[in-house]
């Protein structure tokens, strides 16, 4: 049976208090789900196998849903391969052309001293080659986009670094942002995604899940209904709303450190292109 | 003695109880709660099960409290601040309230 919430974020928050460094924050708090989910890992609250966690998690691409997911990379293809004015493209400015870099992203600029999220390297090479930078809000440009930057890192296991004083400054602002309540509902993101995970709620007629934190970052951009790609930041603000918040802008130095921190916590999980929902 | 006119304007706060905790610009309670009467498996798990309530809030004035400023008894709940955040106005709370007495 699982532990009532309140005695679950009691238990989390004193997890979560006494770490001091990211890899303590992610494994307290994988500690505390694995409490909270016994019998379950966090392989698991990805690849939405545990029936303890049903419809909690993402699906990963797999060859059912494959029709789908190729046509958004189809899509995302076309934007990376774009050539330049000066005949090169995205390719050029990525180590391997792009493979097995979106492993390492978001990362921190500690010169600039701000998070350079994969949007942010994309921008900087089309501005490096005399190209228009993408808009941040330009939604459906970037969803298939990412997807397939994350498509030629497939399986790969997220290695986000926290290299020094400013990156941990980031991760602590980000871990901030996370445990702030905001909005008329005063909402955390740890109100629902951690202290109440794994439970339901309803919505417009439907029944949805509160996924945990760790694994978001690995398995978005996600697919859903009508072929709206949905990036982790598009996710933040709707989620916002929920709150009864007005969204932060996307691209914004919150938004981006908010996603520095969700990357720690599903730091050496395997990246999926794209999810989508049950 | 009531009109028919006057009684036209005042709804049952029963009735407005339970239209408040269903409206998902007001109360919104089902997001999170469940009743005993909802099927298990399509029904929201966040907040308690709601039920016997009378029982459980023998005193008026505390069902009022934690449904208006949940935080105040509980400070971890998720519950939104009612009251505080204008979300409800008082007879709003006061008709939730009722209408929770009757489950």
């Amino acid at each position: 049976m699982r532990p009532p919430a309140a005695i679950f974020l009691l238990v989390a928050v004193e997890a979560m208090a006494a770490a001091a460094t990211p890899e303590q924050e992610r494994d307290s708090l994988i500690r505390v789900l694995k409490q909270r989910f016994p019998g379950t890992t966090s392989a698991d609250w990805i690849a939405g196998v545990s029936s303890n966690l049903s419809g909690v998690a993402a699906i990963p691409m797999s060859p059912e849903h494959s029709t789908n997911f190729a046509d958004v990379l189809a899509i995302g293809k076309k934007a990376w391969d774009r050539p330049f004015a000066d005949g090169k493209s995205l390719a050029n400015c990525f180590a391997n052309g792009g493979r097995n870099v979106a492993a390492t992203y978001p990362q921190v600029d500690a010169k600039e001293h701000r998070v350079i999220t994969l949007q942010v390297a994309i921008n900087n090479c089309r501005r490096l080659h005399g190209e228009q930078e993408i808009g941040l809000a330009a939604n459906a440009t970037w969803g298939p986009l990412i997807a397939y930057v994350r498509s030629l890192s497939l399986g790969q296991k997220l290695s986000v670094r926290v290299p020094g004083a400013v990156a941990l400054e980031v991760f602590e602002s980000g871990k901030a942002l996370f445990r702030r309540r905001i909005g008329d509902h005063a909402y955390a993101c740890a109100s629902c995604h951690v202290q109440h995970a794994g439970e339901s709620y309803a919505e417009g007629g439907a029944i949805r899940v509160l996924p945990p934190p760790v694994g978001p970052a690995v398995t978005w951009p996600r697919v859903e209904p009508g072929s709206t790609v949905r990036t982790l930041q598009m996710q933040f603000q709707r989620c916002m709303l929920r709150a009864g918040a007005v969204p932060w802008e996307l691209g914004t130095k919150e938004m981006d450190e908010l996603e520095f921190y969700f990357a720690q916590l599903s730091s050496g999980l395997p990246i999926q292109a794209l999810s989508t929902t049950k | 003695m009531v009109s028919m006119a006057a009684a036209a304007q005042s709804p049952d706060p029963v009735d407005l109880g339970r239209k408040l905790f269903q409206d998902p610009q007001k109360g919104n309670c089902v997001a999170c709660h469940r009743l005993a009467s909802d099927d298990i498996k399509r029904a929201a798990s966040v907040g308690p099960l709601l039920e016997r309530l009378r029982e459980k809030f023998p005193d008026h004035a505390t069902l009022v409290k934690s449904i208006a400023e949940a935080d105040s008894l509980r400070p971890d709940t998720i519950m939104p601040p009612y009251r505080r955040h204008r979300i409800l106005t008082e007879s709003e709370i006061e008709a939730i309230a009722r209408y929770l007495e009757t489950l």
